[in-house]
């Protein structure tokens, strides 16, 4: 029986193998990005701190921050593993909430195995408040420290609207309700509220550095000008333990706990939409990094 | 003589060489090697650790990292699965897939004049890694001994043949 047959068409064959091609990609890419199998024989749980610290975690799928309440669930899971003996932050933040910050620190004093801040590139405002909270702090001599701190600037745009006619319209019952708005110009009273507020707690945070590194407040408050610091620096001034890498760490561990340190890392199990996320922002992330790198070495040809 | 005015060339579709149908396998294999398999060659090379260099070490491994291989179970359904796509779409599509265009070998259905994608679907669904499926990997060449056909294609209705031209 002669079977029906369609015309070949190479172009469409060609369209069908770039689809399969970009499926297999896609789905190799999903796979990779989901396994995060333990090592069984691990003593010590790694604990990724990476990027902004809030409490809710990164809401877009182009943002890669760290929620609180995801840290918080993984160090209760290293506390309650009785394979893990101790637990190491990996912190490469430069810091964000305060609450999501102080909620990680108490969740830390909580826990009574050692623990370990190991500070990569930066370890600053928040994330120094978490890993002052561990037992030893190891930060890389070039690593940036410290900018204990409180900031909340913003940009006010009220001669912007005025410029334009444009009306900011106050209804508000509470004098003060508004009090931050970008759309009206700050009041002088409203400024010594905000400072105040600022200041408070900035007083938290010299309390909390001073009591977690046995230094006296004054000490803290001196270098609480929210100046960053190199890991070097660090450990002269008393911030940080130890000066090194991830070696450091386990030296420490293992003469702490008289054993052969195996690490393994604890993190969420990827949801579809975390790998998602971290797809778009790592090929959006390279894909600025190409044209960055691209425009800056053909700045010349620009130019001319 | 009486000129009897016969085409000088003649096409006749015949059952297709074996050798001929194992070839274009290997070249559509060799294809989606480069489509699909080297996009997942990446993610397996990752699941082993450098150490486990050998067999032993790796089945070692395997062994002690239960849910790291689950993964990579799935991870070979998927690819598979894709590999399968391919070869049930094509067959569906065109009646050969791009190793049986180079040997003119042609998918025909025996029971009616157009093939369906369920026909294409269960003639290669031997490549996809699951229980029983992969039971046919033992009785279909065991069939072939005794019958002399592939036993998915007599499942789906399905024959592989290619164009024989004499006379020419």
């Amino acid at each position: 029986m002669d079977t029906k047959r369609n015309k070949i068409n190479m172009f469409h064959i060609v369209i069908f193998l770039l689809s399969l091609w970009l499926l297999s990609f896609l789905t190799a890419s999903f796979f990779s990005m989901s396994d995060n199998d333990k090592n069984p024989y691990a003593n010590v749980a790694i604990i990724k701190i990476y990027g902004d610290i809030s409490t809710t975690g990164s809401d877009g799928y182009f943002d890669s921050g760290t929620s609180s309440n995801d840290i918080i669930h993984l160090l209760d899971e290293a506390d309650k593993d009785s394979g893990i003996q101790a637990i190491v932050l990996d912190i490469n933040s430069g810091g964000g909430s305060g609450v999501a910050s102080e909620e990680i620190g108490q969740k830390l004093k909580s826990i009574n195995k050692p623990k370990v801040a190991w500070i990569r590139d930066i370890g600053a405002s928040g994330a120094y408040w978490i890993a002052s909270d561990t037992d030893y702090i190891v930060a890389s001599r070039l690593s940036l420290i410290g900018s204990i701190g409180v900031i909340g600037s913003y940009l006010e745009f009220s001669e912007f609207i005025d410029r334009y006619n444009i009306t900011y319209r106050r209804l508000v019952a509470g004098k003060y309700k508004d009090m931050g708005s970008p759309f009206k110009e700050m009041t002088l009273d409203e400024e010594e509220i905000m400072h105040e507020l600022l200041d408070e707690l900035h007083g938290y945070f010299i309390l909390e550095v001073a009591k977690n590194r046995n230094l006296s407040v004054d000490d803290v408050k001196k270098l609480a000008t929210g100046e960053i610091f190199s890991g070097a620096k660090g450990k002269t001034l008393g911030l940080i333990d130890e000066v090194g890498g991830i070696e450091k760490v386990s030296e420490y561990l293992g003469k702490e706990l008289n054993i052969t340190v195996e690490y393994t890392v604890f993190e969420d199990e990827a949801s579809f939409t975390d790998i998602l996320r971290k797809l778009s922002s790592e090929h959006g992330f390279s894909m600025g990094k190409g044209i960055g790198s691209y425009l800056n070495n053909n700045q010349q040809l620009i130019k001319t | 003589m009486v000129n009897l005015k016969l085409p000088k060339g003649r096409n006749s579709l015949v059952y297709a060489n074996p050798l001929k149908r194992i070839t274009a396998f290997l070249l559509d294999f060799l294809l989606l090697y480069f489509i699909v398999i080297d996009s997942f060659a990446s993610y397996f090379v990752k699941i082993f650790p450098k150490e486990s260099a050998s067999f032993k070490m790796s089945y070692s491994y395997a062994l002690m990292h239960q849910a790291t291989m689950m993964h990579l179970y799935y991870a070979i359904i998927a690819m598979m699965a894709i590999i399968w796509f391919y070869f049930s779409f094509m067959q569906y599509k065109y009646s050969q897939t791009v190793g049986m265009m180079f040997f003119g070998l042609f998918v025909e259905s025996t029971v009616s004049k157009e093939l369906t994608f369920w026909q294409c679907a269960i003639r290669n669904i031997y490549l996809l890694p699951l229980f029983p499926i992969y039971l046919i990997w033992v009785i279909s060449p065991i069939y072939y001994l005794f019958k002399g056909e592939r036993m998915l294609e007599m499942l789906s209705k399905t024959k592989t043949t290619e164009v024989i031209k004499y006379g020419y």
